[in-house]
């Protein structure tokens, strides 16, 4: 893969951006699953708390209110007992005023039901069996009939409890029986019970005990008398109280009413479904009850609960019967009840109402699953509200990548655009078109400064290579000119082999390797007239064109002058006129040594005059040796004006041999810079065949400086000239 | 090559060392026309001198020409294979050499 600066940016940005979404994420959802996890945490103790605080909550509620209704139920009890006890009272001191003061009443007569319709409430008088046996005397007779002015309050009084079961009566000790309200029957209807007629008051309990008492008091419950209208059996409550005349006791007076409403408040009071209420009296029995059954119902023989089994429900028991008031947690059989009481001081009863404890429990219960079940809901939604919060999370990140991948793409290629830009236009550029500009990146950073760094660039390569361009023009011209004047000074030299072939005796050969840069070496050969031949070889001071060209004008001096020559004797006044014409104006005091050599063909004498060149090499073939031509020591051409020159002249023999050579050759360097010097020359010269042919003599001499020079490159012209005399 | 100069008064002693030949015969050539003006004895010392080319040839001749006007030129201290070169050409006969 190629990792472009594009697709760098683009990573870096990617990179950056999905880093912070996933740290953020990471926070997110660790901070939402410690609150979902402190919420379900949260959610057991608080329906634990709850619970416990429910219960103990509506445990202290119903303690109260258990407590608050049987108070309330006891005093509603006792206030009705009251007002019996006082209506009892009332009743006895009327019925003792008329019986103390008879005088203050006029005789009254009440309907008997014998022999007349009772209407509702209305007073009639019964005659006990004994009485109806003795018969009534005349003084009873009063008696009864001012006893029966208690028919004034009777009757007003029976009208008040009318809707209730109910009857008012007093009864004397003489035997007869003054009453409202009992045993009502249809209305205006005789009443025709037998039983009514067999009733003596002064055997009932409830005239004994009021008697024995001597004060108002309450009778035991009748069970039996009547039936309630939904025809069930309902209780009488009775009270009596004595009352007299003058002579003391003279009978009770009492009143019946059926504890309809005691009996509701008792049996309609109960909290739950196994909640109950119960009246006890003084005993420790149970008289009203909203039981029918058990030991709580109200039975003719019940049992004293004070000694029942279950302690905590006996001790209740005795405090009910000492007049206190309070809640208690009791046990009944395998069940635990809250009992609370009130006493009725009225009757010394007591009220009391049971709530079984499981009621509470049941509703902690239900508090608790209530609140679990609402925890349970919260965190199912809190457990909904997390799922969607991911699911949108994931979503939201999946969007959010995308749009992150989209805007990383357009940054870093809003970022890099610039660089392919330049890169685009840079490639254009190298591809060679230098006019090309960068002006399209105004980015304002380093890209622009690398744009505006270019653009100079490519300027100063446009001068640069238009300037090479001409120096390369030019230098290509000169190379061609160089080559051009190389040709010409090797085309001035004498290149036909062999030059006079009808000339037999003598052989003559040359060959000239230049070196890389042209240079001032030249060599000469003509013939003056049938039996001179003129030899030169010189070598012109320095390299190149100023060298070329003065060599050639010394190649021409030289033979103008030889060419016009009279006498071999005059032979160095050549090089002295030629000197002379080379010193005009040579500023340059360019100079050139000459080795100039003339043999007459005929006698074999050669005449030679050196301008400071090399020594050449004569072989004496007679003697089979080589060695250097003596030279005198002239001075070079066209240093000096108006030098001498002094001519030399030696003879050769046929088969002798005159060698010329520039420095080029003992000059001629290895690698190591080690000249093949001029002794090396002379040694090869004395161990090679010189008698061969002269072409094959100067390939020899060649292929030993060679050996000596092998890879270094060539430094200076290597000219070499044979003359043999045949 | 290694070009020394040294003045003293009117004289100037130039010692060379190395090869004198055509790459470096223009550096001389310079040198000298610089120091030159107003000196009377020009002195060059080849102790160190191993080679003279032809090109190193022209400038001790052009100096020699220059010095002939002004004053003289002295060589010094050249060794066998320069002293060589210098009567090959014939230039010892033409110049103060000192051996």
């Amino acid at each position: 893969m190629k990792w472009t600066i594009h697709k760098r940016v683009r990573l870096l940005v990617l990179s950056a951006g999905i880093l912070s979404f996933f740290v953020l994420s990471v926070i997110g959802f660790i901070g939402v699953s410690s609150i979902r996890n402190d919420v379900s945490k949260m959610g057991v103790e608080l329906g634990e708390s709850s619970a416990s605080y429910t219960q103990s909550i509506l445990t202290d509620q119903l303690k109260q209110t258990l407590s608050e209704l049987s108070k309330s139920r006891a005093e509603y009890i006792n206030r009705d007992m009251e007002r019996m006890m006082q209506d009892v009272i009332v009743l006895a001191e009327t019925m003792t005023e008329i019986a103390s003061h008879p005088e203050n009443y006029s005789p009254r007569i009440v309907p008997d039901p014998r022999y007349e319709r009772i209407g509702k409430a209305e007073t009639y008088i019964i005659y006990s069996p004994a009485l109806r046996e003795s018969g009534v005397s005349p003084a009873l007779r009063h008696e009864i009939e001012i006893a029966s002015n208690i028919r004034d309050y009777l009757v007003p009084l029976a009208k008040s409890y009318l809707n209730y079961k109910s009857s008012f009566y007093v009864g004397s000790k003489n035997g007869y029986f003054l009453c409202s309200g009992i045993l009502p029957g249809v209305d205006y209807s005789p009443i025709i019970e037998d039983e009514i007629y067999n009733y003596d008051p002064r055997q009932r309990p409830w005239y004994q005990n009021a008697e024995k008492a001597n004060k108002p008091l309450f009778s035991d419950l009748y069970a039996d008398i009547d039936f309630d209208e939904n025809g069930r059996l309902y209780q009488v409550v009775g009270c009596s109280a004595p009352y007299y005349d003058a002579n003391g006791f003279a009978g009770v007076v009492g009143l019946d009413i059926a504890n309809i409403d005691i009996h509701r408040a008792v049996t309609h009071t109960g909290i739950g479904e196994d909640g109950f209420s119960f009246v006890l009296d003084n005993n420790g029995k149970v008289i009203i009850s909203s039981m029918t059954e058990g030991v709580f119902s109200a039975q003719e023989n019940g049992v004293d609960l004070r000694h029942s089994t279950d302690t905590a429900l006996a001790d209740a028991v005795k405090n009910m019967v000492e007049g206190k008031s309070g809640v208690e947690l009791v046990k009944i059989g395998d069940e635990r009840y809250y009992i609370a009481y009130s006493p009725m001081p009225s009757v010394n009863w007591s009220f009391a109402t049971l709530t079984r404890e499981e009621e509470i429990l049941n509703a902690a219960e239900q508090g608790r699953t209530y609140f679990a079940e609402q925890i349970e809901k919260f965190q199912e939604r809190v457990s909904d509200n997390y799922k969607v919060m991911v699911s949108i999370s994931i979503v939201l990140l999946a969007v959010l990548l995308g749009v992150l991948f989209y805007f990383s793409n357009k940054l870093s290629g809003r970022f890099v655009k610039p660089i392919e830009k330049l890169s685009d236009n840079v490639r254009d550029i190298a591809s060679g078109n230098l006019d090309k500009k960068i002006t399209d990146i105004h980015t304002g950073d380093e890209i622009e400064h690398l744009a505006v760094c270019f653009n100079a660039m490519t300027d100063e390569l446009k001068e640069y290579m238009a300037n090479l361009t001409k120096v390369t023009a030019d230098r290509e011209r000169i190379a061609t000119e160089l080559n051009v004047a190389k040709d010409i000074q090797r085309g001035m030299l004498p290149s036909i082999f062999p030059p006079y072939p009808d000339k037999t005796e003598f052989d003559i050969y040359a060959t000239m390797q230049a070196a890389k840069e042209v240079g001032g070496d030249f060599y000469d050969f003509y013939l003056l007239d049938e039996d001179h031949l003129v030899v030169t070889i010189a070598d012109v001071s320095g390299k190149g064109i100023p060298a070329s060209l003065f060599m050639v004008i010394s190649k021409t001096v030289l033979k103008n002058f030889a060419v016009f020559m009279n006498n071999p004797d005059d032979f160095a006044a050549v090089m002295e006129c030629a000197n002379n014409q080379l010193c005009q104006g040579n500023d340059e005091m360019m100079f050139v040594t000459v080795f100039l050599g003339m043999l007459d063909l005929k006698t074999g004498k050669f005449v030679y005059v050196n301008g400071g060149h090399n020594p050449p090499i004569i072989y004496h073939k007679a003697e089979n040796r080589c060695e250097y031509l003596k030279v005198k020591k002239n001075f070079v051409l066209g240093g000096m004006e108006d030098m001498t020159f002094t001519q030399q002249e030696i003879q050769l023999e046929h088969g002798d041999l005159i060698f010329m050579y520039t420095d080029g050759v003992n000059e001629a360097m290895n690698v190591d810079k080690e000249e093949y010097t001029s002794e090396r020359l002379l040694n090869f010269m004395n161990k090679t065949d010189c008698t061969v042919e002269l072409t094959k003599l100067l390939a020899a001499v060649k292929g030993d400086v060679e050996d000596h020079v092998k890879d270094a490159e060539q430094s200076d012209d290597m000219t070499m000239i044979a003359l043999r005399r045949n | 090559m290694e070009i020394k100069k040294l003045f003293d008064g009117t004289t100037l002693t130039v010692t060379l060392s190395g090869r004198l030949d055509a790459s470096n015969a223009q550096e001389l050539t310079k040198e000298l026309n610089a120091a030159l003006n107003g000196v009377k004895d020009l002195i060059f010392d080849f102790t160190n001198l191993k080679y003279v080319a032809s090109a190193g040839l022209r400038v001790l001749l052009t100096a020699q020409k220059r010095m002939n006007k002004q004053g003289s030129m002295t060589i010094r201290n050249v060794n066998d294979s320069v002293m060589e070169v210098l009567e090959m050409t014939g230039f010892a006969d033409l110049m103060n050499i000192e051996k």
